[in-house]
């Protein structure tokens, strides 16, 4: 086996099991807070597989496009879920600070 | 800082715009992978759009000038943390299946002290906010300014103010 | 079927949960499920475009990961006024 389609495949399996896992934690998870992380993970998971498709494509039109989708996904996750998280937050107190308290109290107990 | 002569300006706005010119262009020479010449003069009229518009926003100071170059000396930091927190979340994944609890992670706020004047205050916020939520055990709320500090949710609370600021901008 | 095709279906089947919590759980877990599934998603259509060898496959996938981001925050954002 060539070593770049066996590389490949180590990727494309490790991107696979996290995106499988990033849904198991979202229908696990019970808390909204929690289960926003796995938005973050399915990212790094599809980053993962693009990487994959470069290694058994090298940098083809596929390849270069797959690595943009990876690269775009991975960078607009951590904006989606900061977005989300305060919109949601707004929607429960009103304002996001409210969860500053919170998280002192927790601190501090 | 002293104000810029009216030329200088001109030549910064040329150069910024020729940069971000020639990075849409090869961006959609990317996109495209053809080199014919109708193609090529879609492109250029496309990353002429893309420019001005990057230009028009470079202006109102939504980005670019904003940064310290400084800051970004501890990049490494969250980048190697990306790793770790993807084996952290996984691993928690699991763990949710067999302990069923209402809820795993928690907010935590940590100090974030400084001052920098605009729009470096901006960028420094929007950076520490940034290099806070990379890797996906941690996300970043927000900063709040009155209190000074940086609010964040991690699924697995760990570690100390590092973890949640890593570039150590607050 | 190659690698490529069996993990485009895996990846399929995994929006099936997604969808499930889009419809059963509440609006701010099943925007989370939007989420998710618009990252599956594009991943499946990469999958598929390297699977098949067709180019247009991935260009959907170029075009849907920023377009499934901009629904989302619309979504987020909607969502802050108990919609």
């Amino acid at each position: 086996m060539n070593w770049r389609i066996l590389v490949a495949t180590v990727f494309l399996v490790a991107g696979g099991v996290i995106e499988v896992l990033a849904v198991l934690g979202l229908c696990a998870m019970r808390d909204l807070y929690d289960r926003m992380h796995f938005v973050g993970l399915a990212s790094y998971g599809a980053l993962l597989i693009a990487v994959a498709i470069v290694f058994r494509e090298s940098f083809s039109l596929i390849g270069d496009k797959a690595l943009l989708v990876g690269v775009v996904l991975v960078l607009t996750g951590p904006v989606l879920v900061h977005t989300t998280m305060r919109s949601m937050l707004i929607r429960e107190h009103g304002d996001w600070r409210a969860a500053v308290e919170k998280a002192r109290k927790d601190e501090s107990s | 800082m002293p104000e810029r002569t009216r030329p200088a300006l001109v030549a910064r706005r040329a150069f910024a715009w020729s940069v971000g010119w020639v990075c849409a262009a090869a961006l959609y020479l990317l996109l495209i992978d053809i080199t014919d010449l109708p193609e090529l003069i879609v492109g250029a009229g496309a990353a002429v759009l893309a420019a001005t518009g990057l230009e028009l926003a470079r202006e109102q100071g939504i980005v670019g000038e904003s940064v310290r170059l400084r800051w970004l000396f501890r990049l490494h930091r969250p980048l190697l943390r990306i790793p770790r927190d993807i084996v952290v979340v996984s691993a928690m994944a699991l763990l949710a299946l067999v302990r069923r609890r209402p809820a795993f992670g928690s907010f935590r706020a940590v100090r974030f002290s400084g001052e920098e004047e605009e729009p470096y205050e901006t960028g420094r916020c929007a950076l520490a906010e940034a290099a806070g939520s990379l890797a996906p055990n941690t996300f970043v709320v927000g900063i709040d300014g009155e209190r000074r500090l940086i609010l964040a949710h991690q699924l697995r609370p760990t570690g100390g103010r590092e973890t949640i600021d890593p570039l150590e901008l607050g | 079927m190659n690698e490529w095709q069996i993990a485009a279906t895996v990846l399929g089947f995994a929006l099936i949960p997604c969808l499930g919590v889009a419809l059963v759980a509440p609006a701010p877990h099943g925007l989370l499920g939007l989420e998710i599934a618009g990252v599956l998603v594009s991943t499946i259509l990469m999958l598929l475009s390297e699977g098949f060898h067709r180019q247009p496959f991935i260009d959907l996938a170029v075009v849907l990961a920023p377009m499934a981001l901009v629904g989302s925050l619309v979504f987020a954002r909607l969502m802050e006024r108990q919609l």
